[in-house]
């Protein structure tokens, strides 16, 4: 497996200039949309994981200093060894806006990586280290997550092989240096009770240099035979208190094809395939799991209520033989509506860097697309004035038919959109 | 073991205006408060309700007069056709049901599993007209029944056993009141209050009300929610110990999602008791609801109920009339301007609303050791008006099961919602018809 994540997206490639024919732009236009429910169902088959962890300030990362000839020994890496906890996001209506609840749980899982700096334009790959270069934390940097392994504390020791890369944001903030990050690993390998099951995690968090790390992880596996859902409860998480250690906030929201607004083909004047128009519906969803003695693990997914839709321009070439495929958004525009359906703000941002992952799903005629990605939040505006952080993304989308399973997590750098642990149900 | 229960008080002695005699210096609308609040204790048996298959019901034609007889034989003589019917004797297998209302991605979701058959129940089912006042000693007259236009209906001879160790269970007489699907369909959705006028093994000496939510289409089509609640006040039909798991089967009515919410008095809000211009009397009722959780086992052979109540979610107020219902009836019961409330407007939470009338039920004061005033056993019923919110185009029936003091005022109910749901928005899994796991339990 090679990170293609900066190659760059083949604009102008595809079918040549055949979609510009009549002919193949109806055929196009029925494959688009047959069967388009029951696939739509198929993507929406997930199991997910949400977990948080943070190096501990006092002990610190292991660092990797350089260790090049005639190089000076500046950092150019962590050595990150934690544990992870359940990480319960939901969000909620209160008054006209939408707030985050977020409840940090018990200790699920260990989480072992390096996390190695890598030149712009570098193809990583899980069996080759790359080259060396030193940690600058005034400057965007990409970065491989190496020797990847995230265990989850059931009795199989349940867990993935992983490899990923991502990319560091400089943003100014109170405590003085502070780093955005996002970064896509895709499962190398399932272990224990995830073997065989195909999956994309995307991580996002922040860096406060020298060695403070936060960061959310949402594992999602592609589960069409539901293997780890549950439609019972889960138990809820019992202790909070370290939610008021956590300086951010998570909204997710999962997105779904917009009946009224179908996503479009975007052409060149040529004919060739640029990407596509997309339309989407977003809703509230609630994700949570915890072990089970029988299934190993329990995973649930609930749709809430339509909360605004979303709409952007997406560059990806789905005609790409390689299996990896690079994956962005552009104008991207959240909208969000009260419970009359009227604006309450926008939020835009965009899938500055993500990769697609070619995949096989029985019940589809073609392979579907998994992808993650992420991208900074670039401003807000009613009720999410002041938003910034990041936006990221773990999804599966088909091409024919068109439809897709967006999972969006927004990632507040602060407590603004956050509703604290008391409410009304307290 | 037989015990029969003593007689439901004659309402002639129930006198809700009375004050009891409380020590001097004690208010009575607040003195005994934590003994009320035990005898309000209930277990709960919530069952799901179909057919016997080792006993079919048997449908009862009706006897036409003035020669008619033929058009019966010519109905009989057509294959699918029913013909016309003056009861069934019902014999129903009902199964363990297992509900648990959840919050999650800001709704409401109603989680359903039913398990295996765990008890048999046996029913003459007899319509009755509007004029006729129900009772478990009379045959009433015959009323053919008439798919296309709501009806009220007697359950006489009722006989409910369980399959536990001594085969707890009891006799019971209700009465309820079909609506019906027509043009939908022929079926019928009905609503029923059920008093348990005589208790077995565990049930002895237990007084009980069971309310029924569901649908039936006659002779033999049979969904429906058998909800018994037990004075429970020393707990010993209770337990919060984890019940034996069962083996799930696919849900019988995939087109109904059922919502149990628990309603306490709201302390902030006491309900005001006041006279009926009619001789009746009303009581205005703010409750407090919460999430519930409901199952119920026979670990080591006895029969015991788990309810676990969780946070507050709603509030429902209600106007309820009572009228007196004659000489050794129960009271009837009517509610007027019922809604129930999800979310909270104080921190502008807000989920929906829903609006439900019981338009029939029945009140049984009930005499309770070291009390001074019985409570009132409240039962009834009431098709969904309308709602907001999550419940916009709401249907469906809702059902109220529970006790209430007037000195002090107490109450506790659970509140039964039955939704027409054929694509399962409001179950926490898809509208694809996937029953559970089989191997995945409680």
């Amino acid at each position: 497996m090679v990170d293609t994540t900066q190659a760059k997206p083949e604009a102008e490639s595809g079918p040549g200039g055949v979609l510009s024919l009549p002919v193949v732009s109806r055929v196009f236009d029925f494959l688009s949309q047959l069967e388009i429910d029951d696939v739509t169902f198929l993507l929406q088959k997930g199991a997910y994981f949400s977990l948080i962890f943070r190096t501990n300030p006092t002990l610190g990362l292991d660092r990797m200093p350089t260790q090049a000839p005639y190089m000076p020994p500046t950092l150019r890496g962590f050595q990150v060894d934690e544990v992870p906890r359940r990480f319960k996001m939901a969000v909620e209506r209160r008054q006209q806006t939408l707030m985050g609840v977020n409840r940090i749980g018990e200790q699920m899982a260990r989480i072992r990586f390096q996390w190695l700096v890598i030149p712009e334009g570098h193809q990583g790959h899980p069996d080759r280290r790359p080259p060396l270069l030193p940690f600058l934390p005034d400057i965007s940097q990409r970065f491989e997550l190496f020797d990847a392994e995230l265990r989850f504390n059931d009795r199989e020791a349940s867990g993935a092989r992983l490899y990923g890369t991502g990319r560091t944001y400089p943003v100014p903030s109170a405590s003085g240096r502070e780093l955005e990050v996002g970064a896509v690993c895709e499962v190398l390998e399932g272990l224990g009770c995830l073997r065989g099951l195909r999956g994309t995690m995307v991580l996002t968090g922040r860096i406060r240099p020298p060695h403070e790390m936060v960061f959310n992880i949402i594992l999602r596996f592609v589960d069409p035979d539901e293997m780890l859902r549950t439609h019972s409860a889960i138990p809820p998480i019992a202790s909070e208190e370290e939610e008021d250690h956590l300086e951010e906030t998570f909204l997710v929201f999962i997105g779904e094809p917009d009946p009224e607004r179908p996503t479009t083909l975007r052409t060149s004047p040529s004919g060739r395939l640029l990407g596509s128009n997309v339309y989407e519906r977003i809703r509230l969803v609630d994700l949570d799991f915890s072990p089970d003695e029988k299934q190993g693990f329990k995973t649930r997914m609930i749709k809430g209520p339509i909360v605004g839709s979303v709409r952007a321009q997406l560059t990806f070439n789905p005609m790409r033989l390689a299996r990896l495929t690079p994956i962005q958004t552009s104008d991207g525009v959240f909208e969000f509506e009260d419970l009359e359906g009227r604006s309450i703000g926008t939020l835009e941002a965009n899938m500055t860097e993500g990769r697609s992952i070619r995949t096989s799903l029985r019940g589809t005629y073609i392979p579907v697309f998994r992808f993650g990605g992420f991208g900074p939040i670039l401003r807000g505006t009613g009720e999410f004035s002041g938003a910034r952080g990041m936006m990221s993304m773990n999804s599966i989308i088909s091409v024919f038919p068109r439809t897709l399973s967006n999972l969006y997590i927004l990632r507040d750098a602060g407590r603004t959109f956050r509703l604290q642990a008391l409410s009304a149900w307290a | 073991m037989m015990t029969a229960i003593a007689p439901v008080t004659p309402p002639a002695d129930f006198r809700p205006f009375r004050r009891p005699s409380v020590p001097s210096g004690q208010d009575p609308l607040t003195y005994g408060h934590d003994k009320v609040e035990a005898a309000l204790r209930a277990a709960y048996f919530s069952l799901f309700s179909v057919p016997d298959p080792n006993s079919q019901d048997v449908p009862i034609p009706a006897e036409l007069p003035f020669g008619l007889g033929w058009i019966q034989t010519l109905l009989e003589a057509i294959p699918g056709v029913t013909p016309l019917l003056a009861g069934v004797e019902v014999n129903e297998a009902p199964l363990r049901l297992k509900t648990a209302t959840e919050l999650a991605a800001c709704q409401l979701l109603g989680n359903q599993q039913v398990g295996q058959s765990v008890a048999t129940v046996h029913i003459d089912w007899t319509p009755i007209p509007w004029s006729y006042r129900a009772n478990p000693d009379t045959r009433p007259p015959q009323t053919i029944l008439n798919p296309f236009a709501s009806q009220r209906f007697e359950m006489l001879n009722g006989e409910f056993r369980f399959q536990d160790r001594d085969h707890s269970g009891f006799h019971g007489f209700g009465s309820g009141r079909t609506f019906p699907n027509f043009p939908r369909g022929l079926s019928l959705k009905i609503g029923a209050v059920i008093n348990i006028l005589e208790g077995f093994g565990d049930f002895a000496g237990h007084h009980g009300t069971i309310v029924v939510n569901g649908e039936i289409t006659p002779p033999e089509g049979l969904n429906l929610n058998l909800m018994v609640r037990v004075v429970d006040p020393d707990g010993s039909l209770s337990t919060q110990k984890p019940l034996p798991p069962f083996s799930k089967r696919p849900f019988p009515d995939p087109s109904a999602t059922f919502m149990m919410f628990s309603g306490e008095s709201d302390p902030d809000q006491p309900a005001e008791l006041l006279a009926d211009e009619s001789g009746g009397w009303r009581l205005e009722l703010t409750e407090r609801l919460r999430l519930v959780e409901l199952d119920f086992g026979v670990p080591g052979g006895k029969l015991v109920s788990r309810a676990t109540t969780g946070p507050v979610v709603g509030r429902v107020s209600s106007e309820y009339i009572f009228t007196p219902g004659g000489r050794n009836a129960p009271l009837s019961v009517r509610t007027a301007h019922t809604e129930l409330t999800f979310g909270d407007d104080r921190i502008g939470s807000q989920i929906g609303t829903l609006r439900a009338d019981l338009v029939e039920g029945r009140g049984f004061p009930t005499p309770v050791r070291d009390l001074s005033s019985p409570l009132l056993r409240v039962g009834g019923f009431g098709p969904i008006q309308g709602g907001s919110g999550e419940f916009r185009d709401a249907q469906g029936m809702l059902s109220v099961n529970g006790a209430m003091s007037l000195f002090p005022r107490l109450s506790s109910h659970l509140y039964v919602f039955r939704f027409v749901d054929p694509d399962g928005r409001l179950r926490p899994y898809p509208a694809d018809g996937v029953a559970p796991k089989p191997s995945e339990e409680a």
